[in-house]
């Protein structure tokens, strides 16, 4: 398969379109303030999949939309199960101090240091799980073991380079979340040398204090094209348009948005914010979706995403 | 002959589509591809999108993976099932309905402010209310120690030479002056020059020597213990914790943050070092402080009278630790306090103390200074 042909290679690139207004979602978000006051707090589960529903929903990809299948009871089921895992962790703690003394915090500081990639695992095993385009899942199938050692080991090397590793870290961590994850039976591929990154890293770090921390902007970028151009799908390359000031200025007016509006602006931003993300993102080349069938795997449930919010960190693709 | 609708049919397995024709029937959708016609009934039927504008008409039969679907971009769709089939149908959405949604956003944008206000302002202190009366006293004091401790932090803490005998005299005469209670006052005096004085849960008072040093004669610091006591008494502090703990609660859950949710239920002591009470409290506290000094025949008026010290000693601005930043005091709270005293009308007890004495004993309380 490593022969394209012609008629694909010059195809048009295919891009993700999003069509989700900031008024409606305001009005779902609104609705959802009130359950969430009047049954204080259950319902926010119940609201967080409404929000998603309306946003996979909106997004288009060849003329065919995205679906979330999660649902508010395992949501809130995984809340749970997160809340007892970390009470149960204080409980452990507080008995550890007690027998080994201040040691114990120490063990507290390792268990976090798991926790993260742990967390960070389940949390993408159950978003790909919920997700679904033309009716097929996807999945992710990587190994809980190498997703901890590649965090830890990268975590750890990153210190003792004093932060020079940190390009090979990342790109390691995304070929672990990309080369694991299957739209059907069909994985993506992501190939790429961190090299490539380590010039404007260091460009980056260099001109911190000069550019007041504004030249990290171009690095984002930087990265995010970096990714998506070493990433496939069924030998279709991807391709990202980021540009440092277009994520400058994404970023100063949704600051700004938000503070002139006092917050109420939120669903705009969000939505101004996932416009620029999927029209900066697209794919190359044609696939044959035929040949992409469903391949149902184990059911996964939310604890992972619980304990990622609840350790308050986003999703491993950001 | 029906008009047909055109469609896109997912079979679930693969992820390339198939056109279809869609018929209306009054039972079921009638869904012709080139492999064959499918029959799919209403009653096993859900609809997973189509419910927003800009949102094509998704319907799925089927609840186990792979689900088969059909799409059908046109919404007017939708109008036309619920026209044929209004009974047989009625689970799906009603674009007509989409006209309503406004007022229901309005609605709920005040109901949201008015349940959230609801919530705050009565709610959570009533519910903060009956749980600190529901708690024991030993865990009350085992906290008020862990406020105490941390307040204190590295400040040294005096044994108050003379003072000592007659702080534990003015509690001891205060205590007896209120109704049988389960507290165990124990005042700690501290060796710093903030002018403040504190109440912590379970009976744990800290008086700092700044504001010992500032009383002129002894009633006055007891009018300061008969407040800080009544704090106590009334569990002001254990009251306002769980408060402050369902607010961030609630807050956390607002915002469907349930780390922070647990963070807030473990990280309670840590959330104690502002002590500082509602208004009401504080009224509460002097109100029946100023009975309290009248029932231990005490001098009513020591308990105004140290406002006027204070203001005399620390001008209009406190600071920021001051007593008065936490203790304002506002015209209407001398004046309640004035009217309360005036009314005494006993002969107040003689605690054998001249001003003298006592501006010497308060001196030394801490020891030499340089």
């Amino acid at each position: 398969m490593t022969s394209t042909a012609p008629a694909a290679r010059a195809a048009t690139p295919q891009r993700l379109r999003f069509h989700g207004q900031g008024g409606t979602l305001f009005g779902i978000q609104i609705v959802n303030l009130l359950l969430t006051i009047v049954t204080l707090g259950i319902y926010s589960f119940w609201a967080k999949v409404r929000v998603r529903r309306y946003l996979y929903g909106q997004t288009e990809f060849t003329g065919d939309r995205f679906a979330y299948h999660g649902r508010g009871k395992e949501l809130f089921i995984g809340a749970l199960k997160a809340f007892g895992l970390i009470v149960l962790f204080y409980v452990l703690l507080v008995i550890a101090q007690m027998l080994i003394g201040d040691v114990a915090v120490l063990l507290l500081y390792l268990a976090i240091l798991v926790a993260i990639p742990f967390a960070l695992y389940g949390a993408m095993r159950y978003a790909l799980s919920r997700t679904s385009w033309r009716g097929i899942r996807f999945s992710f199938r990587g190994d809980l073991k190498e997703c901890i050692s590649t965090y830890l080991g990268g975590m750890l090397l990153t210190l003792l380079t004093l932060g020079i590793y940190y390009p090979w870290f990342r790109t390691r961590m995304r070929s672990y979340w990309v080369n694991n994850t299957y739209f059907g039976n069909t994985p993506f591929r992501f190939q790429a040398d961190a090299k490539e990154l380590i010039g404007g890293y260091l460009l980056a770090i260099l001109l911190t204090i000069p550019t007041l921390y504004l030249v990290w902007f171009w690095f984002a970028a930087k990265v995010h094209r970096f990714d998506w151009a070493h990433t496939q799908f069924a030998e279709a390359p991807f391709r990202s348009t980021y540009t440092g000031g277009g994520l400058l200025w994404l970023t100063i007016s949704n600051l700004l948005l938000v503070v002139v509006t006092l917050g109420l602006a939120f669903p705009w931003v969000l939505i101004r914010t996932l416009r620029y993300q999927f029209d900066n993102t697209l794919m190359e080349g044609q696939v044959d979706w035929t040949r992409v069938q469903q391949d149902a795997q184990a059911r996964v449930g939310a604890t992972g995403e619980g304990l990622a919010d609840a350790l308050d960190i986003g999703s491993a693709l950001g | 002959m029906q008009r047909l609708w055109s469609g896109r049919y997912l079979d679930g397995v693969s992820a390339g589509t198939v056109d279809v024709e869609i018929g209306i029937g009054r039972e079921a959708l009638r869904i012709a591809a080139p492999a064959g016609v499918m029959i799919w009934r209403y009653a096993d039927i859900t609809q997973t999108q189509g419910r927003y504008a800009g949102e094509p008409v998704r319907l799925e039969r089927g609840t186990q993976v792979p689900v088969d679907a059909i799409i059908v971009d046109d919404i007017a769709f939708l109008a036309a099932i619920h026209a044929t089939a209004p009974q047989a149908a009625r689970r799906l959405h009603n674009p007509a309905r989409r006209r309503g949604r406004p007022l229901w956003v309005a609605a709920a944008a005040v109901g949201g402010i008015l349940a959230g206000a609801a919530l705050y302002l009565w709610g959570i202190p009533a519910a903060a209310e009956a749980m600190a009366e529901r708690v024991p006293v030993e865990w009350e004091e085992k906290l008020g120690d862990t406020v105490v401790e941390s307040l204190v932090g590295d400040l040294k803490v005096c044994e108050g030479g003379a003072v000592r005998p007659v702080i534990d005299d003015l509690v001891a005469r205060l205590d007896r002056a209120a109704p049988a209670h389960p507290y165990d006052f124990r005042v700690t005096l501290v060796d710093d020059p903030t002018v403040n004085a504190l109440a912590a849960p379970g009976g744990g008072i800290v008086v700092f020597s700044g504001l010992l040093q500032d009383t002129t004669r002894p009633e006055q610091l007891a009018g300061v213990l008969a407040h800080e006591m009544q704090h106590v008494l009334q569990r002001h502090g254990t009251k306002s914790l769980f408060r402050r703990m369902s607010n961030r609660l609630l807050l956390s859950l607002l915002v469907g943050d349930l780390g922070g949710a647990t963070a807030t239920v473990l990280e309670t002591a840590e959330s104690l070092h502002g002590l500082s009470y509602s208004r009401a409290a504080e009224t509460e506290a002097d109100v029946r402080g100023m009975h309290m000094m009248q029932g231990a025949r005490l001098d009513a008026r020591g308990m105004v009278e140290f406002f006027g010290v204070l203001e005399k000693h620390d001008g209009p601005d406190p600071g920021p630790l001051g007593y008065l930043s936490t203790h304002p005091a506002t015209r209407d709270r001398i004046a309640r306090l004035q009217g309360l005293a005036d009314q005494s009308g006993y002969r107040p007890v003689d605690l054998g103390i001249t001003p003298k004495a006592w501006k010497a004993m308060v001196a030394a309380a801490c020891g030499p200074h340089d």
